[in-house]
């Protein structure tokens, strides 16, 4: 593919003159729920944003040269994107493990920080309580699931019918979970310094950060260098998220410290 | 021969391979020129969804090459092009394709016992 390589490779210098699109304008001769179905498939079985955004400009070319409706020239959806996946390279299945080690760092710096901070500023140690072991523990099987089962989960997910209700009521619950541990298992364990923690807190949301950086950016990206969301954009998205979710919860640590 | 019958999926799905690179050897042309041409040819209407992902398969076997055309406002065309192993692909399945016919013709007519000499 040798001028689709090259416009590739020129695409992240087009973004300013190619403007950003969405899905429906990628395919506008196709029913939106058909390509939003496609994507959702195609992306579930790891194909790349490039090899996506190439299938929906086929797919375009295809009906506008024929005339065709989407479901007629191509058949269902889910059916196209898998047999569409199995013709090219795609990428392995499930969360990549830099993710994984990168998401975990977060997690751990986001719960270490802000603990650290309250210490510090009652001039305390931080108390480790069964509640919190009880916590990290349901926390690691939580990541494991995911991570092992990400594919799976994702799939159910945008297979349901209830799936606002489920992406509303898992958040809800988890956090509903975490207090309850938290309150009723109050007994502490041991106490360490505020300032190891502290230590401890800025090197994982550091790592999360370093590793995040070097993340690829995978956008659906359409042959004309017309992408699916901005690429900056969704860098400094995965760069800054653990930082500013980690910052934002200090400053509320700060905040009730002063003013209770 | 042009026709409306449909043939049967398993024959075209033997076949649809090499006779898409066929249509290639003529020059290089676009996804619906080459439905169109095999449809022409009377194997029936390709669909896009048997079409691309044929397509797809033939490019990752390094028998064929895609490239974009630019078109007005949008990603314009894309076109395939045969490739060197594409072309020593399509002489080979042609000579193989030709032998083979001409055993099942035999078998199915009643001349031979099938047995190949």
């Amino acid at each position: 593919m040798t001028n689709a390589s090259t416009n590739a490779s020129t695409n992240t210098s087009t973004n300013a003159t190619h403007p950003l699109t969405g899905l429906r304008a990628m395919a506008p001769h196709a029913d939106p729920d058909w390509v939003d179905a496609f994507v959702v498939e195609q992306r579930l079985l790891g194909v790349p944003g490039e090899r996506i955004g190439d299938a929906l400009a086929t797919i375009e070319a295809h009906l506008v040269a024929t005339g065709q409706r989407v479901a007629e020239a191509f058949g269902p959806a889910k059916e196209y994107a898998r047999e569409l996946a199995d013709s090219g390279p795609t990428r392995p299945r499930g969360l990549p493990t830099r993710v994984m080690v990168s998401s975990t760092a977060g997690l751990v710096g986001l719960v270490l920080l802000p603990r650290a901070v309250a210490a510090l500023l009652n001039g305390e140690q931080v108390v480790v309580r069964v509640g919190d072991l009880v916590a990290l523990g349901l926390l690691a099987v939580l990541l494991w699931g995911l991570f092992a089962f990400g594919t799976q989960v994702l799939r159910a997910l945008f297979e349901s019918r209830i799936r606002t209700v489920l992406t509303a009521l898992v958040p809800v619950v988890l956090v509903a979970v975490m207090v309850g541990v938290f309150t009723l298992l109050r007994a502490p364990v041991v106490s360490l310094s505020a300032w190891l923690v502290a230590g401890l807190g800025l090197l994982a949301t550091g790592a999360a950060t370093w590793l995040s950086a070097r993340e690829p950016i995978d956008l659906v990206e359409s042959p004309d260098g017309r992408t699916l969301g901005r690429r900056s954009s969704a860098r400094w998205t995965n760069i800054a998220l653990f930082p500013a979710l980690t910052a934002l919860l200090c400053l509320v640590t700060w905040v009730v410290w002063a003013t209770s | 021969m042009a026709t409306d019958d449909a043939w049967p999926s398993d024959w075209l799905r033997g076949v649809l391979a090499v006779a898409v690179l066929a249509v290639l050897e003529r020059g290089a042309t676009h996804g619906y020129a080459i439905a169109a041409a095999l449809s022409e040819a009377g194997l029936g209407t390709v669909k896009g969804g048997t079409l691309y992902p044929l397509l797809g398969r033939l490019e990752t076997a390094g028998h064929l090459q895609a490239e974009w055309l630019p078109g007005e406002g949008g990603p314009g065309r894309k076109v395939y092009v045969l490739t060197a192993a594409g072309r020593r692909q399509l002489a080979d399945q042609r000579d193989r394709w030709a032998e083979f016919t001409t055993l099942t013709t035999a078998l199915i007519s009643g001349s031979t016992t099938g047995v190949r000499p």
